[in-house]
């Protein structure tokens, strides 16, 4: 027994020695690359023994017990051993190299794809749940997207991502699928999106710079202060602005520099409010007060896009977590970076952000809307998760309840602070009272009740100078012989540190509310009896406590009394103009403005006119409005510009538009001597627009809504005549376009109707319906262009009643930016095409349907998707002059049949209708 | 007898070795223990390495040295390893004793290879530079513009920049970095082995103080410094506040000049500017220009945090707010004969 017992332990002991010893090298060397190989990579110590033990355990169980019923939508990709050995061949670099691999895809083909690891922390590819990113084939993108992401369900990330988009937050478009690699499930996984050019076009957003502020981990700068609001060096590029220069960074440095003057100069302040959208901002802001996502800090998560289009800065989420934050030092103004802390000194903003969560916690509930989503995909979620090797299914569940009832907390402790009472009091003073505001919430609707004498009049001292002065307003009593003043009062926000080391880091810097006196001056300085405010959010009512000795600072440079905007709408006040006017730098109109018939805008070389307010500016025939360059041999001026909303509703008519180029106005650029940017509900008519220089196009509208552009003439475009982009509900009648020198009309992602119109000679397209548009042309005369109408990139064209006459080549759909994944779609209908030779392109990707219709001329096309019904071919010299379709004189009147009246007959009632 | 003494000496290796194995594979923390001080270790070693080299001037010999521990780096990662920071240590000690034409002709590889590893280590531009100014002062210029781009507001490579203007006898070139460098406020270093009172070392940001100090104290931040310009930067107490003075904190970049002309402060009664010849000022480090009587001038020379400390002749009851209006600017790099 002995001796069995030896030649066993003799036998055992070598086997043993060498598979630890195996065992532990390679534990040494993933161990290795885990927490001790890249650059600037901390890791707490990982159990590798204790984690392969389970995973295998659960790797059995899986393939043993659990169904293979289908839960989350699944996802197959197919890679071979070696490609994955490659990956991980000479970390960290070889993660990002890219390998071959299949996906299955909608159609159960098998497509080719490349695939690598993503995220340079080991974590994200050492485990069995490896991060991967996917890219297709240029030519084969599904919904125009070409890369996939693939993250390892994270119970944190998923349903925050989630709240985020219904918020309407630029975010991961992210979705919950199962993972299968070489047919065996790897879990549930998050498929999201790249943040590159590609999304931004989904977003409607125009390929801009987008900037990605990472100094973390692998991408930490040595030797660098890490504050990535105090360097554009530390910030890169992932998708380009493509009229300005790879390495240019001059958006952000501007960006920044306002940024950083905003804190001292009042005016910088409002220059910074330029590039900010208030509703996005307040938005996004209140979207991280609900749920406590403040995972991007001065130094790493953040995604900002520059919008030189309408100078706007957007964010976009990155990996959004919940940070955990001692109830102590949280507040509703929590700030994580310079930018935010800024913006949270300012009360309009404030304000902004605390209507924002008001109406998603009591009106939209969208907290609630998450804890319902996972109500709703709870059955497919739990067949999937129990095949994920490292989830343990139970404690996720459990985990996902706690998370429920913490959203429901959340939501209550929201509305806790916001019906909150404010906390506010009263004083007399020399010349009136003072009433103290102190938290968060603001004092509004401030009733002074007066029982003896009432004051004719009492207004906020605003600048505290015991004067109501001209700006300062009055406001007068009611019946009940009480004053309301209809204004909203938040206390000073204070930004401070509680100790001297790393002050602007987090849990030590603070941004709090600190006790703030408004100072209130009345007609023969008679003081009331009691003073009422509100609670703004609850609607509730309460009595001023007064207090007879009580002292508070005077509002900052950031806090402004915020009146009701019916009331006190300085937009109200309408600046008239009229006569000549000489500009020799910018014009800037920040408030609504009436232009007189007849007035001459003289503009010096590079100076623009903008108007960013309403602007009616109706000339007459006799007199039109005229903008012009200030000597007749001056070089170009700018351009006269419609940027942002307030200028809704503007009336432009009856204006010539004469010698302007484009340029930048700060950060928005102008590529067109007549822009209209970000605006909408604008009329336009009678528009002349003559001796364009410099720059792309004549006219360019870009995210806009609802613009009429009726009876407008351009001649010689140098470029584009119009430039349309991410534009819908756009109106082009009864227009001329007249030897343009690239295109006539170029639609890029927009919707429009162009009608009764005349196109003739562009050099390049008459009409360019391009990058995912949809435009009805009807009525419209195309002649002697080089290609009638180009369709492409999953653009749609409606021809209806058209006349295509001489151009090159009549029609042309074809793919043109593989960002869209496909050709263009055309259909024509009760049209004209004539030419000696009519060529109609069609490629591969592409298709057109050509409907009752006369086509006269040499037939040349190949009809591989081209579908025609109902189609004469007609020899070109038995074209019989048609007084319908001949163009009899230079001064052109367009009509156009009514619907009504066509007949079924053919040929007849096609095309336009011109009279002399 | 001998046999069994190799034999059992075999055997006790075996097991030890099979002991300490399986224990360093199965605990964690004691892996994690040893593996990050046998990083160190080596890295410290590396240092001391080269000692004798830079002990003697031997810069050629430091740079093999050096190289060779970039090359055991490269084994070490494919990409930014671990050892990168202790290659910079190691890499600035030396650059530190480099002086001559010779010197930074060895080093170039040196830097060329830092800068292969990490374009954007600031300091590895400004070394490439350097070494290639003595060569291809196009191509030095371009590593410097590099390092600009990288870090606008530190001064080592506009130093390079106009030593090369010098050289060639440029002012126009002088002239444009001189005054790129004057405006230039973005990015700043950040101290190796502590935290600044802003983590880094920038030119735009401060804090203040109100005195006396208090047990829970508060410190006002600022992150708008301009340069080149009289502004007013307020600051306002949580609540009104007793004050004899106030100090300021600053981590600045070598090289400021802060030049303070008007001190406003506000409490309930009234707002009034305290005559300058009311205050006394000291600091840490920071000097101070007499010249001026009706300003008060530091003159900030080291990288590194500064407390500026004010106080007040009388005391100020319910300060609720104070303005400063200064000026910060940065002193020149040369004189006026290459820069105007």
């Amino acid at each position: 027994m002995k001796k069995l017992i030896k030649l066993i332990i003799f036998w055992l002991f070598p086997v043993s020695f060498i598979l630890m010893i195996t065992f532990a090298i390679n534990i040494f060397i993933l161990d290795f690359r885990y927490s001790h190989q890249s650059h600037m990579i901390y890791q707490p110590p990982f159990s590798w023994s204790k984690y392969y033990t389970s995973l295998y355990f659960k790797k059995f169980i899986i393939n043993t017990f659990v169904s293979k019923k289908i839960g989350l939508p699944q996802v197959h990709i197919y890679v071979n051993e070696q490609s994955k050995e490659k990956l991980l061949s000479r970390t960290p670099n070889s993660t990002k190299k890219w390998v071959n691999g299949s996906m299955l895809n909608s159609d159960g083909k098998l497509q080719e794809i490349q695939l690598r690891y993503r995220g340079d922390n080991p974590q994200n590819w050492l485990l069995e749940k490896k991060n991967l990113r996917l890219k297709t084939r240029k030519k084969e993108m599904h919904d125009r997207r070409r890369y996939y992401e693939y993250t390892g369900f994270d119970l944190e990330l998923f349903p925050i991502n989630n709240i985020a988009k219904r918020m309407g937050i630029l975010t991961n478009n992210s979705k919950l699928v199962e993972l299968y690699i070489n047919g065996q499930s790897n879990g549930v996984f998050m498929q999201d999106e790249r943040f590159d050019e590609n999304y931004l076009r989904r977003n409607k957003i125009m390929p801009i710079n987008l900037y990605k502020g990472e100094n973390h981990n692998v991408e930490k700068r040595i030797g660098l202060d890490e504050n990535l609001y105090n360097n554009p060096g530390l910030w890169v590029k992932t998708a380009i602005f493509n009229q300005k220069d790879l390495n240019d960074k001059s958006d952000l440095k501007n960006f920044l520099t306002t940024l950083q003057s905003a804190e001292v100069r009042k005016e910088d302040f409002y220059n910074l409010l330029e590039y900010i959208d208030l509703e996005t901002w307040a938005n996004y802001l209140s979207f991280m007060i609900l749920t406590k996502s403040y995972q991007a800090d001065h130094f790493h998560n953040v995604r900002i896009a520059i919008d030189p289009w309408n100078g706007h800065v957007y964010p976009i989420l990155q990996d959004p977590h919940p940070v955990k934050i001692d109830d102590k030092i949280y507040t509703l103004e929590y700030s994580k970076d310079d930018l935010i802390s800024l913006l949270n000194r300012n009360s309009e903003f404030i304000d902004k952000k605390y209507d924002k969560l008001l109406n998603y916690v009591i009106d939209k509930k969208i907290l609630f809307e998450e804890i319902n989503y996972f109500e709703k995909i709870n059955e497919k979620l739990e067949i999937s998760l129990k095949r994920d090797p490292e989830i343990n299914a139970k404690k996720m569940f459990k985990e996902i309840e706690i998370f429920k009832q913490n959203l429901k907390k959340t939501e209550r402790i929201i509305k806790n602070k916001l019906f909150k009472k404010p906390s506010v009091g009263w004083s007399k003073n020399l010349y009136g009272i003072n009433i103290f505001v102190e938290g968060e919430m603001p004092a509004s609707t401030i009733e002074l009740i007066f029982d003896d004498e009432i004051p004719k009049w009492a207004g906020f001292d605003t600048n505290y100078n015991g004067l109501i002065d001209e700006n300062e307003h009055k406001f007068f009593p009611n019946k009940n012989n009480s004053i309301i003043i209809p204004a909203k009062l938040y206390a000073n926000r204070i930004a401070y540190s509680l100790r001297k080391t790393n002050m602007f880091a987090n849990p030590n810097y603070k941004i709090e509310a600190s006790p703030t006196k408004f100072s209130i001056i009345t007609e023969k300085n008679i003081k009331p009896n009691n003073i009422r405010a509100q609670n703004h959010f609850s609607q509730e009512k309460f009595f001023v406590k007064y207090f007879t000795n009580f002292d508070a600072a005077e509002t900052n440079k950031f806090n402004n009394i915020i009146f009701e905007e019916l009331l006190f709408n300085n937009d109200k006040k309408t600046q008239s103009i009229s006569g000549q006017i000489k500009v020799k730098k910018n014009l800037v109109f920040t408030k609504p403005v009436e232009i007189s018939p007849g007035t001459k805008f003289l503009i010096s070389e590079g100076a623009h006119v903008i108007f960013k307010n309403k602007v009616i500016a109706n000339g007459t025939i006799e007199k039109p409005i005229i903008f012009q360059r200030d000597k007749k041999k001056a070089k170009p001026w700018g351009s006269v510009s419609l940027i942002g909303k307030k200028t809704t509703n503007s009336e432009i008519s009856n204006i010539i538009i004469d010698g302007g180029s484009g340029g930048y106005y700060n950060q928005v650029s102008f590529t067109s001597m007549f822009s209209l940017h970000n605006t909408s509900n604008i009329f336009i008519k009678n528009l002349k627009l003559i001796n364009h220089s410099k720059y792309d196009d004549m006219m360019h509208v870009i995210y806009c809504d609802d613009i009429t552009i009726d009876n407008a003439e351009f001649m010689n475009a140098p470029g584009d005549a119009i430039d349309v982009d991410i534009s819908t509900n756009i109106k082009i009648n009864n227009s001329k376009f007249i030897n343009s020198n690239n295109d006539a009309i170029d639609f890029m992602e927009s919707e429009a109707l162009v009608e009764s119109s005349f196109i003739y000679g562009s050099k390049d397209k008459g009409l360019s319906v391009g990058e995912s548009s949809n435009i009805l042309i009807y009525n419209t005369l195309l002649e002697k262009n080089n290609i009638g109408i180009a369709v492409k990139d999953k653009s749609i064209a409606k021809v209806l009643h058209v006349s295509f006459r001489d151009n090159e080549i009549q029609l042309s759909a074809y793919r043109k930016n593989w960002q869209y994944g496909g050709g263009g779609s055309a259909s024509i209908y009760r049209s004209i095409i004539s030419a000696e030779r009519n060529l109609l392109e069609v490629s591969n990707e592409s298709d057109l349907e050509i409907n009752d219709t006369s086509i006269i001329g040499l037939n040349l096309m190949e009809e591989k998707n081209i579908l025609i019904k109902n189609v004469d071919f007609l020899d070109y010299s038995s074209e019989q002059p048609n007084k319908k379709s001949q163009v009899v004189s230079k001064d052109l009147e367009l009509t156009h049949p009514l619907y009504s009246n066509l007949q079924v007959n053919r040929n007849q009632n096609r095309g336009y209708d011109f009279k002399n | 007898m001998t046999n069994k003494i190799v034999k059992y000496f075999f055997i006790f290796t075996l097991l030890t070795v099979f002991g300490i194995s399986s224990l360093v594979a199965l605990d964690s923390d004691l892996r994690r223990y040893l593996f990050g001080r046998a990083i160190s270790a080596y890295k410290l070693y590396q240092i001391i390495a080269l000692q004798p080299y830079l002990k003697k001037d031997n810069i050629k010999g430091a740079s093999l040295q050096l190289m060779k521990y970039i090359q055991t780096s490269e084994k070490f990662a494919n990409g930014k390893s671990i050892l990168l920071l202790g290659i910079y240590d190691a890499a600035k000690l030396i650059e530190i004793k480099a002086t001559s034409e010779e010197d930074y002709l060895h080093l170039e590889k040196v830097f060329k290879k830092l800068v292969e590893q990490d374009p954007n280590l600031y300091e590895a531009q400004v070394w490439l530079a350097k070494s290639y100014s003595y060569k291809d002062t196009e191509l030095a210029l371009k590593h410097i513009d590099k390092a600009i781009e990288i870090s606008s507001a530190q001064d080592s490579a506009y130093r390079v920049a106009i030593k090369i203007a010098q050289e060639k006898g440029d002012k126009d070139l002088a002239n444009f970095y001189c005054n790129k460098y004057k405006n230039s406020k973005f990015g700043g270093s950040i101290p190796r082995y502590t935290k600044s009172f802003f983590e880094g070392n920038v030119i735009t940001k401060m804090a203040l103080e109100f005195l006396p100090e208090k047990n829970t104290q508060n410190f006002y931040t600022h992150s708008g410094l301009q340069l080149n310009n009289f502004d007013k930067y307020e600051f306002i107490p949580i609540k009104p506040l007793d004050v004899s003075g106030f100090k300021i904190y600053l981590s600045f970049l070598p090289g400021i000049k802060i030049d303070l002309n008007e001190i406003i402060v506000t409490n309930s009664e009234n707002l009034k500017s305290i005559p300058l010849n009311e205050i006394s000022v000291t600091s840490n480090s920071a000097y101070v220009d007499n010249n001026y009587k009706d300003r008060i001038l530091f003159l900030i020379m080291n990288e590194s945090d500064e407390v500026l400390n004010f106080k007040f002749k009388n005391k100020i009851s319910s300060l609720n707010k104070i303005s400063l209006k200064m000026k910060i600017s940065k002193l020149d790099l040369t004189n006026h004969v290459l820069c105007n």
